[in-house]
């Protein structure tokens, strides 16, 4: 029982109390600050047609089938202006989280922001979203730090280095992302029979849909193989310390591949590679400043 | 391994009884993470699916990773308001509110999402009766929320299967859901 209680100790340790550097916290903050930002101003026009109480997304029948508490700070602003100004404010929020100015409370506002935008109108919440609002969560409960900055650009401080639990967190949830959806996939016949992406490309998701692929069937067969395996392998290359960069690498031709072929998909990309950053390891940051040290100067 | 030295660890963490809440509440997350991947029926049902579903819900942190985990199934789409003129003729209109807009093309995941969810939701008729509601205030007090003549058109083209695309040289068949402002929503062929 003892063994027990410090193996589980031990592990607890090793997933939570190791320390990492920093800067990679720092990466996260400021990639998902801006993605969450980019996500934010494509909304905008929008803002009124989804959130107001002149739009097309009822507040009533939303909170009366919402399965859970009804948690959303538009349950108590309805007005355009006062929707304008959660816009503004949120989006203050983030470029504040970005900057690492009043990290904390910057990031408690983004969150909030998520989980009232995705309760107020689930009809028109995206993958993406999701994603976003789960790392909200994550990055609030995260260490912050002061590296990368404002601050730390004007008084420059030794590196710290801080508990991985945040970290081990984010890099579990992608994971998450990865295999449900891929058991998901593998109970569907269409990803077996590899018909899914000629279907896809038939629909109106995909950036030209048309008769054209027809011809195509048998590659696109492959196509659709080749990405199922993709999704399914991301998650094992990215943990292993030595293959991490070929996660990278296929998860940035995945996405990348995706998101030219669809259309609107461009935010769901740039929101996975922001997930990535989490894989970064001590010793990455420094490797990624030289080199961009090692680049000559433009003449 | 061994423990992480003190001098590593985080001034937040110094403390025992913040790192005790910490790690549980971290193991506790990377528990509710790991459940997720089981099937849904495993997971959603009883105090496990209870506990579960108001912990994500509270933190934002749902797990249904369900994108395109099957095929989609429009080609097309396109989402009108119509209003009944007095001689009896529908005459079209933008259905995005405020402001009648016309639905966007080339379309657009948050628009062509938030139609097509309202086609086969529980809830979608709900939705529809407070649209049209809200489309006949904006119109007018000529407007009667209770019988006015507005109706919610989603044109939806849906793809055949690539054999009856070859077979017949048809992508796709429309099919017209029209939600009216009472009743249940009929599905013309």
């Amino acid at each position: 029982m003892a063994s027990l209680r410090q193996s589980i100790l031990r592990l607890q340790n090793t997933l939570l109390w190791v320390c990492e550097d920093e800067r990679i916290y720092a990466a996260v903050r400021i990639g998902f600050a801006l993605v969450a930002f980019a996500n934010l101003v494509l909304l905008w026009p929008d803002r009124l047609v989804f959130l107001s109480n002149r739009g097309l997304v009822d507040q009533g029948v939303t909170i009366a089938h919402h399965p859970w508490i009804y948690l959303s700070v538009f349950q108590w602003i309805e007005n355009p202006a006062g929707i304008t100004s959660v816009l503004i404010f949120s989006g203050f929020c983030m470029l504040l989280l970005a900057l690492g100015i009043l990290p904390r409370a910057a990031a408690l506002v983004v969150f909030l922001w998520h989980l009232s935008f995705v309760a107020r109108a689930p009809l028109v919440v995206t993958g993406w979203d999701q994603v976003l609002q789960a790392f909200s969560f994550l990055v609030l409960i995260s260490p912050m730090g002061r590296a990368w900055s404002l601050v730390s650009s004007w008084r420059p401080a030794v590196v710290a280095m801080v508990p991985r639990y945040g970290l081990t967190l984010m890099r579990l949830q992608v994971a998450v992302i990865y295999l449900q959806t891929v058991l998901l996939k593998l109970g569907s016949p269409y990803w077996r029979n590899g018909e899914f992406m000629t279907y896809y490309l038939l629909s109106h998701n995909s950036r030209r849909p048309g008769n054209w692929v027809l011809p195509y069937e048998g590659q696109l067969g492959l196509v659709t193989f080749v990405a199922l395996l993709a999704e399914c392998a991301i998650p094992f290359l990215l943990f292993a310390g030595r293959t991490r960069f070929w996660g990278f690498l296929l998860g940035f031709l995945l996405h990348g591949g995706i998101s030219l072929v669809s259309r609107n998909l461009e935010m769901f990309f740039a929101t996975m590679l922001m997930t990535y950053l989490a894989f970064l390891r001590d010793g990455d940051v420094e490797k990624i400043g030289q080199w961009f040290r090692s680049k000559p100067a433009p003449e | 391994m061994d423990p992480a030295p003190d001098s590593l660890a985080a001034p937040a963490c110094r403390s025992t009884w913040v790192t005790r809440l910490l790690g549980s509440l971290c193991l506790w997350h990377a528990l509710t993470l790991v459940i997720c991947i089981l099937p849904g029926q495993w997971r959603s049902s009883g105090v496990v699916g209870e506990v579960l579903g108001q912990y994500q819900n509270a933190t934002g942190t749902q797990q249904e990773w369900t994108m395109f985990h099957t095929i989609p199934v429009i080609h097309r789409m396109d989402v009108r308001l119509e209003v009944t003129d007095p001689v009896g003729t529908p005459q079209p209109m933008g259905a995005v509110l405020p402001g009648f807009q016309p639905y966007p093309q080339p379309e657009e995941a948050r628009y062509y999402s938030l139609f097509d969810r309202m086609t086969y939701l529980p809830q979608g008729q709900k939705y529809a009766d407070a649209l049209l509601a809200r489309a006949a205030n904006e119109l007018g007090p000529a407007m009667d929320p209770g019988h006015a003549p507005l109706t919610l058109v989603i044109d939806a083209w849906y793809t055949r299967s690539l054999m009856g695309i070859h077979k017949l040289g048809e992508t796709a068949v429309e099919r017209t859901k029209e939600f009216r402002s009472s009743g249940k929503p009929t599905l013309s062929p």
